[in-house]
C-alpha cells in the first residue's frame, strides 16, 4: 500500500498536456427514485454514469487552455488524468468542456483559467 | 547566490542608483549592516536578499519561489534617532523605483510575476550595529520558475 503526492498531476487533452494547479474529477451516478413496496426505505436505483470535472489551470502564454489544448466550450474532448506520482491516471472519453473561467486578478495573482465539463466515459485506474 | 537572488539584487541596485541620491552610495551586501565604529562612505543604500527562499510547487513541471529582500538607507549618528525629512523622501523614491514601477525595475529577472512590499523587518534590526541609523524597505519578489529535471 502506498499513498502518493498530488504533485505530478496534468490533463492530457487528445495530444496536449495542460499543466494544472488542481484537477478534480467527480464520478457520478444519475439516479432515479425507485421506492416501492418491496423496499422498507427510499431506494435510488442508477440510470445512467453522469462524471463531472474542473480544472485550475496556471495560464500559460505558450500553451492557451482553448486556443492550444483545445478546451472550448461545447467542445467534446478525450482528457487523460494523470494522478500526481502514482503513475496511474484516469480517462473520461467524450467529455463536453461546460465553462472557461479566465482569472485576472490584479492585487497578487497569476492569471488563471478554471475549466469545467460534463459527461464521457470513464476509464478507471486499476491497482 | 542563485542566479535569480543576484539577479534581483542586480535590478533592485540598478532602479536605486538611477535615482542620483545625492551623496548616496548604493551597494549589495548579504546584510544591510556596515562596519562598526566608521561613518565612511555613508550615506549608504544597502540591497540584501535573504538566502533562504519560500518554495512551493506549484503545477507538474513549475515552482514558485518567493525571495523576500530589503532596500535599506543607513545614515551616520545613530545615537541620536533623529527624525529625518530626507530621509523620508529616499524612501518614497525607492519605493516609486522598485514597487510602483516593478514591472520595468525586474524585466530582466527570468519568471518575475510581481512584488509584494511586506510591513515589517526581513533582517533582525537588533543584530546590526548600533552606530547608525537603518531606514528598511522590506519587499518579497514572487517568481515561478520551471522544476529541475
Amino acid at each position: 500500500m502506498a499513498n502518493w503526492s498530488g504533485n505530478g498531476s496534468s490533463m492530457l487533452v487528445g495530444a496536449v498536456t495542460l499543466h494544472c494547479r488542481l484537477t478534480r474529477l467527480r464520478k457520478n451516478a444519475r439516479l432515479t427514485e425507485n421506492t416501492h413496496s418491496g423496499v422498507s426505505s427510499s431506494n435510488y436505483d442508477k440510470v445512467v454514469p453522469d462524471h463531472s470535472w474542473s480544472a485550475s489551470v496556471p495560464w500559460d502564454d505558450a500553451n492557451l487552455p482553448d486556443t492550444d489544448a483545445g478546451l472550448v466550450e461545447g467542445a467534446k474532448v478525450t482528457i487523460v488524468f494523470a494522478m500526481g506520482a502514482s503513475g496511474k491516471s484516469e480517462t473520461l472519453t467524450n467529455t463536453t468542456v461546460e465553462s472557461l473561467e479566465d482569472v485576472m486578478d490584479n492585487a497578487g495573482d497569476i492569471i488563471r483559467t478554471e475549466v469545467t465539463g460534463r459527461g464521457g466515459a470513464l476509464t478507471r485506474p486499476v491497482t | 547566490m542563485s542566479a535569480a537572488a543576484t539577479n534581483i539584487a542586480n535590478a533592485v541596485k540598478t532602479a536605486v542608483e538611477a535615482l542620483s541620491l545625492a551623496g548616496v552610495t548604493v551597494v549589495r551586501r548579504k546584510t544591510p549592516s556596515v562596519p562598526e565604529g566608521t561613518s565612511a562612505g555613508l550615506p549608504q543604500v544597502v540591497v540584501s536578499v535573504r538566502e533562504d527562499v519560500e518554495t512551493e510547487r506549484l503545477t507538474a513541471v513549475t515552482k514558485r519561489r518567493r525571495f523576500r529582500f530589503a532596500v535599506t538607507i543607513v545614515t551616520a549618528g545613530g545615537q541620536k534617532l533623529a527624525d529625518d525629512d530626507t530621509v523620508h523622501t529616499w524612501r518614497e523614491s525607492i519605493d516609486d523605483a522598485v514597487f510602483d514601477k516593478q514591472r520595468a525595475t525586474f524585466s530582466a529577472v527570468a519568471g518575475f510575476i510581481h512584488l509584494k512590499a511586506l510591513g515589517g523587518p526581513v533582517f533582525d534590526p537588533a543584530a546590526l550595529p548600533k552606530d547608525f541609523n537603518y531606514s528598511p524597505l522590506s519587499y518579497e519578489a514572487e517568481l515561478i520558475e520551471s522544476l529541475a529535471t
